[in-house]
């Protein structure tokens, strides 16, 4: 028996203040994209100019703050709206599916902020770097430098974390690569392509 | 280098006073207490019972220039406080608590492997929407436990700062200074999390599954301990045999040890007879100094290894099974279990027992508690009944396999912990009957080795309590009471005419002792002492055991010194009535000696522990209730022992 | 000593229980038991329903019913990985689900 009320937390997205990650559990609401509908405690926050935009991301919602107004204040009612509103999966329709074109410049932009926040830390914090190389198919390559060159070690955690933040935001990420290994599959010390979710 | 202090205004004098004001918060037994003293270089108390916290501790953190003042909350598990205790935490936290200023950024103290209850009370400190960071504990015993936690990835799901801290190693704490010194940028959350409590597990489930929280095993030692230790059958008799071993530990494996301090001290008293000529000076540290305070000072090594005991067992995590297997027993006289523990300390001394009843949720029962802990045989009382018990039972005395006196000693013992109980029952149904019962709900920490540091710091900061109190309180009674005792001088005529032969250096110690300050003192006392068959040498040392009971010792010490200066232990025993109608009796009868010792049973001679419960209560009406019923007591049983010694004895 | 004393011991089951019978609270499940906190009771105690929440006897919290005290008052329980233990009057205020081995 599970509580009734469906686990989230919001994130910070880096420099883009206006906007929150809401982290949902993987397989809550499929697609990724702009919403063509949502159901409807939240609808009226979109009506009433508390949200402009509410967008899925892989294992998240991501909403955007109304101009003029905070998410000190707006916040728990969001989230509330988002409790209720996750409680009735099927009233979030997707606006019609992306290309798979689409798919992998959104999955480069994500990957660039992955990089950029919390994982980028963790390499320089070892005296490392991670640069994006690029994106195709489903398949981010990256490459390591400085102190992370070459360093088995290293790959193994850097691409740990890269590919679980990468896959919880991009369901449909297929591998993450190290450029200077193009052949070593991804898979090697992780869990089949395809299978989503959070190790743990 | 930082220095600290007991609540009281929780200033810092080392810190500048614009120094950031950095308060740590966390659950009880989260270990806090050790991050806090890896940050200052403080040794303040820890231990593996939930509460140890029963004060705040203000310390200085140093990172280069920077300087912070560091504020240990009392562990709470909320923050709508249900007990004393809490009520402090949430009011520094809101900046209510007179001066004491709002902290600037908290640290907030989360166990690794509690970390889904932990969580739950995060949220309600984060959304109080104070700079935070948030630092977890016990990671060590997380990862041996089988358990996993990403913190980077929980650092990114909370919106501040996580580091991990191995506190009693100090492993992380380096890091952490340096954390503090950036604490302007901690950031709040961006929304508070949320206060409804299904919300909030949502939000914790979340916030853990995003961590890649994987919970630890059981503690499999725990388990197998408790299995035994809490058993019905095996965990009583466990627990009896801990209580006897933890009383015959401190009789007979201190006796060696205050061997070599009474040597130490008989040693420097024939070097100050030796080679100090002055008589006046010989006689001021011989008796005063050496007689007085060096008796006391032989109390030491049991002193220490009565905390070193109570420090142990707290830190391994028995106290809190003791509270437990006590529970229902503490109910009968309308107390909980942790009312035992704090009853138990006070078998060490009365203020960290009146302090521990700080982790008692419920007013009346701390009240109850407070009351009745200066009943319970602090080791002050110790000299005294060793001194009394002396002169009452001969030491070859056997009841069966026990000597007499051992038998004696405990009879005191269990006298003053049935009153205790007997008093706290009175206090308890005394107290407001509309008053609505707390709640009872007690955690068991998982057992753990506690760090011998930390156990040492126990022992030592006890220890030099008691040693300051020697250095001042006793010296300062033993001095007063020398010049009280050999004051006013008097001329060779005076002594001529009293009849004395002036070359009987005895005969003038003694009369000048019986007409000294002192005397008069004694005297002017009598009419209350004298049904219980004091005369007024008793007097005076049950006047300057006021202060604190082994005054006592050094008082008769010094009298007895007084009166013949070669062979003081004699003159006690031979000591007799020198007026009244007792004139020319001994002192020390059996019906005299017994009414002593139950005087120092209830009476409560400790000024410390008036000072206490006035800090702990805020008033001066339960010091004083305090004090007024168990002196009252104290001489209504005295009198009783009497009476009935003397029936006895025919 | 497992089941001896309880409502359910080796006589109950799951199945008595589901029809008619009063909703469980802790202090009707025997040592060795778990169950599923279904919510917290206390007429006009706030602070009662507050605390136990705090301590992680929140709907959906899985506890389990470690040991009793000598005295067969208080109990222990585990809840969310830690050891609490309740005396009788505060473990009826937590209602539990049906009990499972």
């Amino acid at each position: 028996m599970k509580p009734a009320v469906v686990p989230l937390h919001p994130q910070r997205i880096p420099g883009r203040a206006d906007r929150l990650r809401w982290i949902v559990p993987a397989g809550t609401l499929t697609g990724t994209g702009p919403l063509a509908e949502v159901p409807e405690p939240l609808a009226t926050l979109l009506t009433d100019g508390t949200l402009t935009r509410i967008e899925l991301e892989g294992e998240a919602v991501v909403t955007r703050l109304g101009a003029d107004r905070t998410w000190a204040r707006e916040g728990p009612r969001v989230r509330s709206a988002l409790h209720a509103a996750l409680g009735d999966p099927a009233g979030w329709i997707p606006a019609t599916g992306g290309a798979p074109r689409d798919d992998d410049a959104r999955l480069y932009d994500t990957a660039r902020a992955v990089i950029a926040g919390q994982v980028g830390d963790f390499a320089r914090s070892h005296g490392g770097r991670i640069e994006l190389v690029g994106v195709r198919d489903g398949v981010v390559t990256v490459r390591l430098g400085g102190a992370c060159h070459g360093c088995p070690a290293s790959w193994f955690t850097l691409h740990q974390r890269l590919e679980r933040r990468l896959r919880q935001r991009h369901p449909g990420l297929r591998a993450v690569r190290d450029a200077a290994s193009p052949t070593t599959p991804a898979s090697l010390f992780g869990r089949p392509h395809g299978s989503s979710g959070a190790s743990s | 280098m930082s220095t600290g202090c007991h609540t009281g205004d929780g200033t810092d004098p080392a810190a500048p006073p614009g120094a950031p004001r950095i308060a740590l918060v966390g659950a009880p037994n989260s270990g806090k207490t050790s991050v806090f003293n890896g940050l200052t270089g403080l040794r303040a108390k820890t231990g593996n019972y939930p509460g140890v916290t029963v004060s705040r501790f203000v310390g200085t953190s140093r990172t280069g220039r920077h300087r912070h003042v560091i504020e240990d909350l009392p562990g709470t598990y909320g923050l709508e406080p249900v007990s004393p205790d809490e009520r402090i935490t949430v009011d520094v936290l809101d900046g209510r608590l007179e001066g004491a200023r709002r902290p600037d950024a908290l640290l907030i103290v989360v166990d690794a492997t509690a970390l889904e209850r932990s969580l739950g009370f995060a949220a309600q400190v984060l959304a109080r929407e104070l700079p935070a960071c948030v630092v977890v504990t016990f990671t060590d015993e997380l990862a041996r436990r089988q358990g996993r936690l990403d913190t980077e990835a929980l650092a990114e799901a909370l919106g501040v700062p996580v580091l991990p801290v191995i506190g009693h190693r100090a492993v992380g704490a380096a890091r952490l200074r340096e954390q503090l010194t950036t604490w302007r940028t901690w950031p709040v959350p961006a929304v508070a999390p949320p206060t409804e409590p299904a919300e909030r597990d949502a939000w914790a489930e979340s916030v853990l599954a995003y961590a890649g929280y994987r919970p630890p095993e059981r503690h499999r030692i725990t388990q197998r301990a408790d299995a035994v230790l809490l058993h019905p059958v095996w965990g009583t008799a466990v627990f009896f045999a801990v209580m006897a071993l933890f009383f015959q530990t401190v009789f007979t494996l201190a006796a060696p040890l205050q061997d070599r301090v009474e040597e130490l001290f008989a040693w420097l008293s024939g070097r100050v007879d030796a080679h100090v000529g002055n008589p006046w000076l010989s006689g001021f540290l011989g008796d005063a100094l050496i007689g007085g305070v060096g008796g006391v000072l032989v109390f030491v090594p049991q002193i220490m290894l009565l905390f070193l005991l109570l420090a142990l067992l707290e830190g391994v995590g028995y106290m809190a099974r003791a509270a437990f297997l006590m529970d229902r027993v503490m109910a009968r006289f309308g107390l909980e279990g942790r009312a035992f523990v704090a009853l138990l300390s006070s078998f060490a001394c009365a203020i960290p027992g009146i302090m521990a009843t700080r982790t008692l949720p419920s007013a009346r029962d701390r009240l109850a508690t407070m009351m009745a802990a200066p009943l319970m045989t602090c080791s002050a009382r110790l000299p005294v009944y060793v001194l009394l018990i002396g002169l009452l039972v001969d030491p070859s005395a056997r009841v069966g396999p026990f000597g007499a006196q051992g038998l004696v000693m405990f009879g005191l013992y269990l006298l003053g912990a049935v009153s205790a109980m007997l008093a706290a029952w009175v206090f308890k149904s005394l107290g407001d009957r509309h008053s609505r019962p707390v709640p009872f709900f007690m955690e068991l920490p998982p057992y753990r080795l506690p760090a011998p540091r930390a156990v040492l710091v126990a022992m030592w900061s006890s220890a030099r309590a008691f040693l300051r109190k020697c250095s001042t309180v006793i010296v300062a009674t033993s001095v007063v009471l020398w010049l009280l005792l050999n004051l006013p001088v008097h001329t060779t005529g005076q002594l001529r005419a009293a009849g004395d032969d002036t070359a009987d250096t005895t005969a003038v110690s003694a009369y000048t002792a019986d007409h000294s300050y002192a005397a008069g003192l004694g005297r002017a006392v009598a009419p209350v002492f004298e049904p219980l068959g004091f005369d007024w040498r008793v007097n005076v040392g049950i006047l300057s055991a006021q202060a604190a009971r082994e005054t006592f010792v050094a008082t008769l010490g010094q009298v007895a010194a007084a009166e013949d200066p070669e062979q003081p232990e004699q003159a006690l025993r031979a000591m007799t009535h020198s007026g009244g109608d007792r004139a020319g009796q001994p002192v020390f009868t059996a019906p005299t000696v017994a009414a002593l010792l139950v005087y120092f049973v209830y009476a409560l001679q400790c000024m410390a522990t008036v000072a206490v419960l006035r800090r702990e209560t805020g008033t001066w009406r339960w010091p004083a209730t305090a004090f007024a019923y168990l002196t009252v007591l104290a001489w209504l049983m005295a009198y009783l022992a009497r009476t009935v010694t003397g029936l006895l004895g025919g | 000593m497992k089941g001896t004393d309880g409502v359910f011991g080796e006589a109950g089951g799951p199945g008595t229980t589901a029809i008619g019978s009063p909703p469980l609270s802790l202090a009707d499940l025997a040592p060795g038991t778990s169950a599923v906190v279904t919510g917290v009771l206390a007429d006009g105690e706030p602070a009662v329903v507050r605390r136990l929440h705090d301590l992680g006897f929140t709907p959906g919290a899985v506890v389990e019913v470690v040991r009793r005290a000598p005295l067969r008052d208080p109990v222990l329980y585990r809840i969310k990985g830690c050891e609490v233990c309740l005396r009788r009057a505060q473990a009826v205020c937590v209602r539990v689900g049906e009990a499972a081995r």
